[in-house]
């Protein structure tokens, strides 16, 4: 079972609809798939039409007394599962923070359901905090939709720092950038610049497109009600150079 | 979850019912051909599971469910792997081979459906459950699906909403002409194409009555061999995976032993006949049986070495599956000719009609229990001997001799195990395989080390080893002897527990005729 999670310090920059679409792919490529909603907000949930409800809430998952698999949904699709946002996540840190071994917790909760899942997708609450610290333990990767902006170049280095300090030298980071708009000579410059500095960003880029907000009308992810669709297609490209790495 | 469709019913009247209590959405009518998939020992039927591979329009998938549940243990896009390895991701590959091991995927039936599916929303216009009106025919592999098979409603659950399946469930079942099955879609699949599930087994699995008479006993495990045999022919010479051909050899090993452990109940003329053909039998399946456990085994082998040893030898691995294909050549030309047919043929024709005998040492006319009882107790005092002369100095050949007597104890036992109490007899067959596995380990061992030499002579000639492969077959040499040497520290351990006096008193009441009057005795005063 391999974990990636969709992150970025920064909110807004595009990780529920990458975690939506990029599941979506997975599970229609056959892979047994989980999307877990940690983000209290429950957007992943809303896209899923899942009711954003965890009974006992993040309180008693994190204590041990509820199991994750409980809790889990299946969505309109197949192979794809979904663990519901709750808003009670805005307090998991500090739940978190009550235990021993926080940072580690989250990937023992996760153990459980290796036999059940080939992929599990962990859409994540924007900052650095305690459980995205847990998220990056849990991980295999970390999926960074990054908006070319100079302002996302200085969260990035943060972001190469934090793992760097915290010795996750195993830990990949995936990092792609989002909503690009080609008109715009700024997005240009610097996706040139951070190319230069970290050439292992993947080489997909997803558009900033109109499309991508109908997901929320649609209840749906974009690959699904707009297959064709150019953010469609770059998320499809996407998730072909996430694949090739995660199983390589 | 199915029900039966009866009469009249269509999709159009079930989904009118349903949208009494959920939003229905209908979606196109389907066409998809489904091919139904196991092992030859149909060891995912034993399981509860079953294979499909679904074809619609240009699409294929293959996917592995767990019948009671409906659960996907796993699905890949594309044609059926035929072997568990060639299933993505590598945790499916895994879990299937736990299931089917090193047996491959055959194709059993094909069945084409129209199928009308409909998902069941609820308010928040989320799927709770699928829906799908299915109407199929079947068909043999090869052959036409003309075959009618009940047409059903099948319901797949949605993960999280079992209220909403069950209230399903209810709404169907108060329904008329629909009936909840009792058996699955595979099982009327398999009925219409006269498959058994589960008509295969490698064990003897036959019931001799008591009082039998020996020569009666013989013929009646003999033919239960050839038949085994038969079974694993076409599979043995087209290679299909190696249980073939290991089950083929294993009848032929039985046939071998039954034939030495039991001569005084087999004409002598027959005896003169049969022994050397069914020993050639056995010779021409020896060489590619070992190179096949060889690689079964590689593996696990090559685990203790470095990684940048295991790489190193690829070309050894290479090797040993070339070698493997060239003497399946030769196997496959072997039994494919005319003196494996002509063998069959006259042994089954043998087989049919009663052995009689002249010769003052014929048992063929005693009852079997009493001939085969003693045999099993002269085995076994053989096997005591042998083992108790066993010291840390005993060469190699010694182990294997008393190996070889305890396979024959074990196959003499598994023969007549319908003669005697079975809790008894699998009990005691339970401490010989203990150790048996050693034994095998042991040898597997000293052959597989000795191979490795002979590999490497015949690398150097056809130079495909560098030296860095050459220096690796060494630290495998070396490892397989360190296993060696374990395997052999233990066999005092488990070779006392197996001469134990309560498993020899066990197996002198069991098979001593005048001591088993006593334990009947001890049966029925219970």
């Amino acid at each position: 079972m391999k974990v990636i999670a969709t992150y970025n310090i920064k909110g807004g920059v595009g990780k529920t609809a990458a975690a939506v679409n990029l599941s979506w792919l997975a599970a229609r490529s056959g892979l047994r798939t989980l999307v877990w909603d940690l983000d209290p907000q429950g957007a992943a949930t809303f896209y899923f039409r899942v009711q954003p409800k965890v009974r006992g809430g993040g309180k008693n998952l994190v204590k041990g007394s509820s199991r994750i698999s409980d809790f889990i949904k299946g969505t309109d699709y197949e192979n794809l599962d979904l663990m519901p946002a709750d808003f009670s996540y805005r307090n998991l840190d500090i739940r978190l923070d009550q235990k021993k071994n926080p940072t580690k917790r989250l990937k023992k909760l996760l153990a459980p359901l290796k036999a059940d899942y080939d992929l599990v997708v962990l859409d994540c609450p924007p900052s650095i905090s305690l459980v995205s610290e847990s998220v990056f333990f849990a991980a295999d990767a970390l999926v960074v939709p990054v908006i070319p902006t100079t302002l996302s170049q200085r969260t990035l280095e943060q972001l190469y720092g934090f793992r760097s300090d915290r010795k996750l030298d195993g830990l990949k980071l995936l990092i792609f950038f989002s909503l690009v708009d080609r008109r715009k000579k700024l997005h240009h410059e610097v996706m040139a610049e951070i190319a230069v500095q970290h050439p292992e960003v993947l080489k997909t880029h997803i558009p900033n497109a109109s499309q991508v907000e109908r997901m929320g009308i649609y209840k749906k992810p974009i690959c699904d009600f707009a297959g064709s669709c150019d953010a469609a297609q770059a998320y499809e490209e996407l998730w072909a150079e996430i694949k090739k790495i995660l199983w390589r | 979850m199915e029900f039966i469709l009866e009469g009249q019913a269509g999709s159009k009247a079930i989904f009118v019912e349903l949208a009494t209590r959920f939003t229905v959405l209908p979606g196109k009518p389907r066409t998809v051909t489904r091919t139904l998939f196991d092992t030859f020992d149909w060891r995912l039927y034993a399981a509860g599971q079953r294979l499909e591979e679904m074809g619609e329009g240009e699409s294929v998938r293959a996917e592995w469910v767990e019948n009671a549940s409906g659960k996907v243990l796993g699905s890949m896009n594309g044609p059926v792997g035929r072997m568990a390895n060639n299933w993505q991701p590598a945790s499916v590959a895994g879990a299937l081979a736990r299931t089917i091991k090193m047996r491959a995927l055959l194709p059993l039936a094909v069945v084409n459906t129209i199928l009308w599916p409909a998902d069941l929303l609820d308010e928040r216009e989320k799927t709770v459950v699928r829906v799908s009106v299915e109407i199929s025919k079947t068909g043999a592999i090869g052959a036409k699906a003309a075959k009618e098979i009940p047409s059903v409603v099948r319901l797949s659950a949605v993960r999280g909403y079992h209220k909403a399946f069950e209230q399903t469930i209810a709404v169907l079942a108060g329904l008329p002409g629909l009936t909840r099955a009792e058996h699955s879609t595979l099982d009327s699949v398999l009925l219409a194409n006269g498959r058994t599930p589960l008509d295969y087994s490698s064990k003897i699995n036959i019931k001799l009555s008591p009082g039998v008479l020996a020569e009666k006993a013989v013929r009646k495990v003999l033919g239960r061999l050839v038949e085994i045999m038969a079974a694993n022919h076409d599979g043995t010479v087209a290679n299909i995976d190696s249980e073939f051909l290991h089950d083929f050899r294993v009848a032929v090993r039985r046939t071998r032993s039954m034939l030495g452990q039991m001569n005084a109940s087999i004409p002598a003329a027959t005896l003169k006949q049969f022994r050397p053909e069914f020993d050639w039998l056995g010779a021409v399946t020896g060489p590619t049986r070992d190179l096949d456990v060889y690689i079964l085994k590689f593996d696990d082998y090559v685990i203790p070495l470095d990684e940048k040893v295991r790489r190193d030898l690829a070309p050894l691995r290479k090797h040993i599956f070339r070698r493997q294909h060239q003497e399946q050549l030769n196997l496959a030309r072997a039994i494919s000719a005319k003196r494996y047919r002509e063998l069959i043929f006259d042994w089954k024709k043998a087989l049919c009609s009663s052995w009689k005998s002249g010769s003052e040492n014929w048992r063929g006319g005693d009852p079997a229990e009493a001939v085969a009882g003693q045999r099993i107790l002269k085995i076994l005092k053989r096997a005591l001997r042998q083992g108790k002369t066993l010291t840390d100095d005993s060469p190699a050949s010694a182990v294997h001799e008393l190996r070889i007597t305890c396979k024959k104890l074990r196959y003499m036992m598994e023969f007549f195990k319908s003669l005697f109490p079975a809790a008894e007899i699998d009990e005691l067959t339970g401490a010989l395989k203990e150790l048996q596995d050693n034994l095998g380990d042991f040898q597997d061992y000293e052959v597989h080390r000795a191979e490795l030499y002979k590999f490497a002579d015949e690398m150097v000639l056809l130079k495909t080893a560098r030296p860095r492969t050459l220096l690796g077959i060494g630290q495998l040499a070396e490892s397989l002897a360190e296993r060696q040497r374990l395997a052999r520290a233990d066999l005092g351990r488990r070779f006392a527990e197996f001469a134990a006096k309560k498993n020899i008193v066990r197996f002198r009441t069991l098979f001593e005729p005048s001591k088993r009057s006593l334990l009947d005795e001890g049966d029925r005063n219970l």
